[in-house]
């Protein structure tokens, strides 16, 4: 195991060069100068060449892909030339936000996608297979940020719901520990600041989840389908077993194992299409961020985004072929 | 007379299938005597599992039970409520698989299959019902039983899986045991250590064992009567020496002469010509008039022979034995 973890941790620094120097080389070749970008159209060359000598983009390429990564070494992810603050700051200050969001979409596309899924494995042809298929379908066709739009409109616009952001005040920001604000709030226990955190996480968390919602209920269906036809659950069944008992005892663990597959590549899919949903709820995130960095050619802040994120579903895969390990004990390192 | 630990009568059984409706048992009727061993023998796809399936009232959906009766201690099975069968279950009736490797949860420790039998029929929980166990494990021969207790089906043999199968079946001493082709998917060593296993344990208890095989020369090994089936029928039935030495259906003599032998110094092995037919829309009579050289047209094709007793408990049902 010990062995194992070791040779995934190398693997994991060599995708991350693959994945920094992929993004570096494409950064350089969009042409598009931050200075513009930064400085306006109107800028005089003097001004343009002040700009670039400032923020180191008059050296060559080469020499800048170099001191990157030298600087990286250090812990130092360099300056946003949009808001002229460390990018390792800016990734503590927006990066909490967003793996909020995207850990609370990929909890409630397993909370409803697998019992969904489970039903209709059970029903299997029958009216409620017919519904969870046609509302996995719905689910997985359709667009996150027309979703959130329809959303927005009918609970924040119609209904009269909560508004967008991460919490209605600043009041109702907990004091910040980890900046994950549902679990800062249950720490310190202040609960005013926790149902409120909830209520304004919950719809954008279902607008990026109904996609993962669909594919985990359609998964868990065909997993549940192929587990219950297994000898050993005939033989369970035989032994008196009912079918509940079966169920939760025998045929869960086994079905778990192709979702969790799923769920891993989710969470990527999640902290990716976060960015379209952060901006549609105006959620103070990494996506957010990144949008207004992609617009600014903001360069370093765009090297840090992808670094993060890249990192983090990474270890979230890492984790699941832990948790591989504990659900099969067929699976070794 | 003694009371019958099982009884079927007229049992029928249908399934629907894409074809049409296959009619899979056509009015099945035999019983099992407490501490007895019955066999029941036939080609694959004879009906042979879903005869045992019923008793558990275990059948898929597609699966209808069309008529008939099966009495287990006296009591209607098929009158019993879902919650009555699952305390019989496991409880009265075990059964036994074909494969132990796929009837063994992958991801659960052997042990952990009988406790929670125990737990569930006899209310045994916590190291009680893990000491029970390992007594379970020791009872079937499995060396290291504490050991063997908290590990994977991975990490057992085949033949051990087969004994951990039947521990767990016999974890709360059921009345009657399944054994559902057990011993086919072992080599024929380990097949004959477990067959030996299984015939001690029921030497020392009640215990009735209705063992479904296509092996007769398995059956000739342990089992006190047998029946033969063929395509949902019975043909024959009666007390295992009696039928060897006087098989009378021509099914059975074309099984029994189907089992190669060293002293015969025959060219090639004995088959029967053909296969079983398709059970949706079967032969009409007797279902193996299709592929038997002695068919009387007009009768073996219209309708079922009646009973005929070749002694006091050998039956066989065919034509050609009364005219």
């Amino acid at each position: 195991m010990a062995k194992w973890l070791i040779r995934r941790f190398l693997l994991l620094i060599f995708v991350l060069w693959g994945i920094t120097t992929l993004t570096f080389i494409i950064i350089a070749a969009v042409p598009r100068n931050p200075a513009i970008a930064m400085a306006g159209s109107q800028s005089s060359p003097e001004q343009i060449e002040k700009f670039n000598k400032r923020w180191g983009l008059d050296k060559p390429l080469a020499v800048r892909y170099y001191e990157f990564y030298a600087y990286l070494l250090q812990g130092d992810m360099g300056t946003s030339i949009r808001t002229e603050r460390p990018v390792a700051l800016e990734m503590r200050n927006f990066f909490p936000a967003t793996f909020e969001l995207a850990t609370v979409s990929v909890v409630l596309s397993f909370l409803i996608g697998v019992p969904l899924g489970i039903v209709a494995a059970l029903k299997r042809n029958k009216w409620p297979d017919q519904v969870t298929r046609f509302v996995s379908l719905i689910g997985v066709s359709t667009p996150n940020f027309w979703f959130g739009l329809i959303i927005l409109l009918v609970f924040y616009y119609l209904l009269g719901g909560v508004g967008p952001g991460r919490v209605t005040s600043a009041a109702y920001e907990p004091t910040r520990i980890t900046g994950l604000y549902l679990i800062d709030s249950l720490v310190t226990g202040n609960w005013s600041s926790f149902v409120d955190c909830l209520r304004h996480i919950i719809m954008p968390a279902f607008a990026l989840g109904f996609f993962g919602i669909g594919i985990v209920t359609r998964m868990m269906r065909s997993s549940m389908i192929d587990t219950l036809s297994k000898d050993y659950i005939k033989a369970a069944r035989a032994r008196g077993l009912s079918l509940f008992r079966v169920i939760t005892n025998h045929a869960l663990r086994n079905s778990l194992i192709p979702v969790l597959t799923v769920i891993g590549v989710l969470y990527g899919a999640y902290l990716g299409g976060v960015i379209v949903i952060e901006v549609v709820f105006s959620w103070p995130g990494l996506g957010n961020f990144a949008y207004n960095s992609i617009l600014k050619s903001d360069h370093p802040a765009i090297m840090g985004v992808v670094l993060v994120i890249s990192i983090i579903y990474s270890l979230v895969n890492l984790v699941v072929d832990v948790l591989y390990r504990y659900l099969d004990p067929r699976i070794k390192f | 007379m003694e009371e019958k630990l099982l009884e079927v009568k007229d049992l029928s059984v249908a399934f629907n299938s894409y074809l049409g409706v296959a009619e899979v048992l056509d009015r099945i009727s035999y019983s099992v005597d407490e501490n007895q061993w019955l066999g029941i023998a036939g080609e694959s796809g004879c009906g042979k599992t879903v005869s045992a399936f019923s008793l558990l009232k275990l059948l898929p959906e597609a699966a209808m039970i069309r008529n008939g009766e099966i009495l287990f201690k006296g009591e209607s099975i098929l009158d019993k409520s879902e919650r009555e069968m699952r305390k019989l279950r496991g409880g009265e009736i075990s059964i036994v698989f074909q494969e132990p490797q796929s009837a063994l949860n992958p991801s659960k420790r052997v042990g952990e299959n009988i406790v929670e039998s125990l737990r569930l029929h006899q209310g045994i929980r916590g190291e009680e019902a893990k000491r029970r166990a390992i007594q379970m494990l020791d009872l079937v021969k499995i060396p290291q039983p504490r050991v063997r207790f908290s590990q994977f089906p991975h990490e057992l043999s085949g033949g051990m899986q087969q004994r951990v199968c039947i521990a767990i079946a016999l974890a709360c001493h059921p009345s009657l045991l399944i054994a559902d082709e057990f011993t086919t998917s072992l080599d024929v060593t380990t097949q004959q250590e477990i067959l030996k296993l299984v015939v001690d344990l029921q030497r020392q208890s009640t215990m009735s064992v209705l063992f479904i095989t296509h092996d007769l020369a398995l059956i000739s090994e342990c089992c006190d009567e047998l029946i033969i089936m063929y395509a949902g029928q019975i043909m024959e039935r009666g007390k295992v020496d009696r039928v060897f030495r006087n098989p009378s259906h021509p099914y059975t003599r074309l099984l029994l002469n189907a089992i190669p032998s060293i002293s015969r110094k025959d060219e090639k092995l004995n088959s029967i010509d053909g296969s079983v037919p398709g059970l949706v829309n079967p032969p009409k009579g007797c279902r193996f008039h299709t592929r038997c050289k002695q068919k009387i047209p007009g009768r073996c094709d219209v309708v079922f022979p009646r009973e005929t007793a070749i002694d006091e408990t050998h039956r066989a049902w065919c034509h050609l034995l009364y005219t």
